[in-house]
């Protein structure tokens, strides 16, 4: 154990992962717990987006607990902010720095800096902060603001954004990126000697009963080809799918399916609705099925059950976590090239398409549908097990270690 | 081996115990031709069980015949009263709806429908022998097998999905004949839930048909626009013309004393939204307002989709006094009235084919019509056309032929050109098509 004090703070809790972030922070901490000797954990956190979580998580309340339901993309710059200027958040953070006397701060995102740096002033304390990025937020937050329709606001958000993640790379005892894109791109906004922490999985196997679900469903619906898409409602997620599959599914065979799986299924179920009449909103749903939220198991009993796992991703900071899962499920992948955003090496593992067209990226999935499964070879199995956290946050783990 | 076998579909006639009208038209005189023809069957599709049964079209027949020896009897059509109807369609909308809708019905709600329906099935049985509950076990169609389908499957929500898996295991061959995609790319000219069945519905029948018939050009490219739109790689599409040789009948004047050969402009159809009555209203308006003495309008057709508001206009508007409407109406009275008008109009927004242009022009009279979709392939040059939006261009055509000779000369035109197609031909298309498969 490495007698070290660590206060990690994030702006969503971490109790039960569900999106990527999540899983990364919950990956970190629990890697970090094995390893120094006291860790500890904080979420300044939107209670109208995250139901579950931890007495010792933030759930901010009144004026900004309303701020956050009024601008539903812009909550962790809300609850960050907070931190410093929300009266009730301060007083708890104020306790939790002065009793445990952390000696390293890792924020993981920008965000938590937002008001841990004013208030650490205040308080006269000097702990080592470590910058965790998953993304350049002001890059990602004016692409998803703007898309959303909210131009001037974009511009606003990003640029406040810019000076607060200029500021901590500046500052940080350590800058973290999850990829090589994002280090370089942390360097440009002053960190020195930015590591790369590229995001990893967990393995996991699915129990019986959740790939019995999913053989029942093939046979019930005549189904024998399955290809899943595993994502939140995160914009970036439906942009990509509609950027590269589309909306138009009369390509996909009648025995095929696109299976949804997360909250993108709640996306595409309440935007593609038939009130709009248009024909590519209803036959949508003749060829996708939306599977929803669901547990672990029963996820990974569909992953287990797909004979594809698609990673249409076209934007968005970061590197995917639906990347790492992909490339461990050990399943047929169509992906972007920007989907193997610093896991370029894995690209050249059997079963591997990739496709940057619309056109290319549906015809490969017809190709990859049909295409005879390839075996790893050994070498090839190794390489696919790096994609595990362990392995993937090493040198996050060394960095905070030297600190 | 076992040699290839056709498979035609007659579910819409095997419960309909009316006169045939359209698509079931169609489907009767094809099913009709392929009778005693080697290796051809017929079946039905049970909606309740989503499973295919092997059925009589001997029943079919002797049902059909019967009805139109009542009918040269002087029997009215049956038809069902408005409550029949209206439970019928209640019936339609349970039936039909998905389980997950159905679950969501209050316990009061579904107790009620479930009172409808079962009113409705009492009150739906035909007064002809039905036919429409298989008397035959499920059955599955062989690998070799041509599946012909002719009438409306959409009417069967799972016809396709039943369809889709019995074919994922015998691989079987679909043809389809494709009569429009109105509703597709109309959705305001008909009820909206129709919108998302037949949307969907048309989708598998580009995806899976093997071949497709269609009923024009004008539905050919919107099916070929449908599958590109929708990135279906489209089957092989041929062109099918439909008959309009109809049987003759004996005329019987409808009993309404102001009508007198000649003095009125005939318009059949359904009075629906997208048969554009209202134009035909505007432009008399027009011309009342230009002083034009216009022969009286004499509107045919069952009451359809959104056309409250000009049916009260044309029954309030006391300038339309002398119009008049005819809802249900036998073979004999429409006979008549195709005989003794001056000439026929049809302002339809758009068509699959545009049946009643034919029929007109199998009478030897001039239909004045739309200039749009199908309507323009049937006659060609032999009649006239107008914007089914410009009411004053309709007028202006009405006025036309409202001069006797000019009237007169048409109409030997067509007498001398038009020839009516008959169904033997629209036969011979279909099998030279099923035969290629």
């Amino acid at each position: 154990m490495v007698k070290k004090k660590i206060l990690i703070i994030g702006v969503y809790p971490i109790k039960r992962p569900q999106h990527g972030g999540q899983k990364r922070l919950a990956a970190i901490v629990k890697l970090y717990k094995q390893i120094f000797s006291e860790v500890r954990f904080v979420a300044i956190f939107p209670p109208d987006y995250y139901q579950v979580y931890d007495r010792s998580d933030i759930a901010v309340k009144g004026i900004t607990r309303k701020k956050t339901t009024d601008s539903p993309y812009t909550g962790d710059i809300i609850c960050g902010l907070a931190i410093h200027d929300d009266p009730r958040v301060r007083k708890r953070m104020e306790k939790l720095l002065t009793t445990f006397k952390p000696d390293i701060i890792q924020c993981e995102q920008v965000f938590p800096y937002f008001g841990l740096k004013p208030l650490l002033e205040e308080l006269d304390m000097h702990p080592k902060i470590v910058q965790s990025s998953q993304n350049i937020e002001y890059i990602q937050k004016l692409e998803i603001l703007s898309n959303a329709g909210y131009a001037d606001e974009a511009k606003e958000a990003s640029e406040l954004i810019k000076k607060w993640e200029s500021d901590m790379s500046t500052h940080a005892d350590l800058s973290v990126a999850v990829s090589p894109e994002d280090a370089a791109e942390l360097a440009e906004l002053g960190a020195k000697h930015p590591v790369v922490a590229p995001n990893g999985i967990a393995k996991h196997h699915a129990s019986q009963a959740a790939r019995d679900r999913w053989t029942q469903f093939r046979e019930q619906e005549r189904v024998t080809k399955i290809a899943t898409f595993v994502g939140s409602a995160h914009p970036p997620n439906w942009f990509g799918f509609l950027a590269t599959i589309g909306d138009r599914v009369g390509f996909m065979p009648s025995d095929a399916r696109i299976m949804l799986a997360g909250s993108i299924s709640d996306y595409f179920h309440d935007t593609f609705v038939e009130k709009k009449l248009q024909p590519e909103y209803v036959t949508f749903w003749n060829r996708v099925h939306a599977a929803g939220r669901m547990s672990d198991d029963a996820l990974y009993g569909l992953i287990d059950s797909s004979d594809v796992i698609l990673l249409p991703i076209t934007e968005g900071g970061g590197s995917n976590l639906k990347t790492a899962e992909a490339i461990l499920s050990g399943k047929k992948i169509v992906a972007t090239s920007y989907a193997f955003r610093s896991f370029e090496d894995y690209m050249d593992l059997p079963n591997v398409y990739v496709a940057d067209t619309p056109e290319a990226f549906r015809e490969t999935l017809l190709k990859a549908f049909d295409a005879p499964f390839k075996k790893r070879t050994k070498e090839q199995e190794a390489l696919a097990e790096k994609v595990q956290w362990e392995y993937c946050l090493q040198p996050m783990v060394e960095g905070v270690k030297a600190l | 081996m076992s040699a290839k076998k056709v498979w035609i579909d007659i579910s819409d006639i095997s419960v309909w115990a009316g006169y045939h009208t359209g698509t079931q038209r169609v489907v009767y005189q094809i099913a009709k031709r392929y009778r005693g023809q080697p290796n051809v069957d017929y079946f039905v599709f049970n909606p309740r069980s989503n499973t295919f049964h092997q059925h009589s079209f001997d029943e079919v027949i002797q049902r059909v015949e019967a009805a139109a020896q009542e009918a040269e009897a002087g029997a009215p059509p049956p038809k069902p009263s408005k409550s029949i109807r209206a439970r019928v369609m209640v019936a339609r909308v349970y039936q039909n709806s998905p389980e997950a809708v159905r679950k969501r019905l209050t316990p009061e709600r579904r107790t009620l429908i479930k009172r409808v329906l079962k009113k409705a099935k009492r009150t739906m049985r035909p007064p002809q022998p039905a036919v429409a509950t298989p008397t035959t076990p499920a059955m599955r169609f062989g690998a070799d097998d041509i599946v012909l389908i002719t009438g409306k499957a959409w009417d069967y929500r799972s016809f396709m999905e039943a369809l889709r898996k019995d074919k994922l295991d015998q691989h079987f061959k679909i043809i389809q004949v494709v009569y429009d995609l109105i509703p597709i790319f109309f959705p305001h000219l008909f009820g909206l839930p129709l919108f998302k069945p037949y949307t969907q519905h048309m989708f598998e029948v580009g995806a899976l048909s093997d071949g497709l018939l269609a009923i024009s050009e004008s539905s050919k490219r919107d099916m070929l626009n449908y599958c590109k739109g929708m990135l279906i790689p489209p089957p092989p599409i041929d062109v099918i013309r439909l008959g309009d040789d109809f049987a003759k009948v004996e005329p019987v004047k409808p009993g309404i004393k102001s009508l007198k050969p000649g003095n009125f402009i005939l318009c059949c159809g359904t009075v629906e939204v997208r048969k554009n009555h209202q134009l035909l209203y505007t432009a008399y308006k027009e011309g009342f307002r230009r002083g034009l003495k216009l022969p009286k309008l004499v509107v045919v057709g069952g009451k359809g989709w959104y056309t409250g508001d000009v049916m009260y206009q044309f029954t309030h508007d006391p300038a339309f006094r002398d119009m008049v409407y005819i809802g249900g109406r036998s073979d004999q009275e429409l006979e008549w009235l195709y005989q003794n008008c001056l000439l026929t109009v049809y302002p339809s927004v758009y068509e699959g084919w545009g049946l009643p242009i034919a029929e007109s022009l199998a009478h030897g009279k001039l239909c004045l019509a739309s200039d749009t979709s199908s309507m323009t392939e049937i006659a060609g040059d032999l009649i006239e056309y107008f914007s089914p939006y410009d009411t004053v261009g309709c007028l202006e055509l009405l006025q036309k032929y409202m001069d006797k000779p000019t009237l007169a000369k048409k109409e030997a035109q067509i007498q001398k050109t038009y020839q009516p197609v008959a169904w033997d031909h629209t036969f011979t298309q279909v099998k030279k098509f099923v035969d290629k498969m």
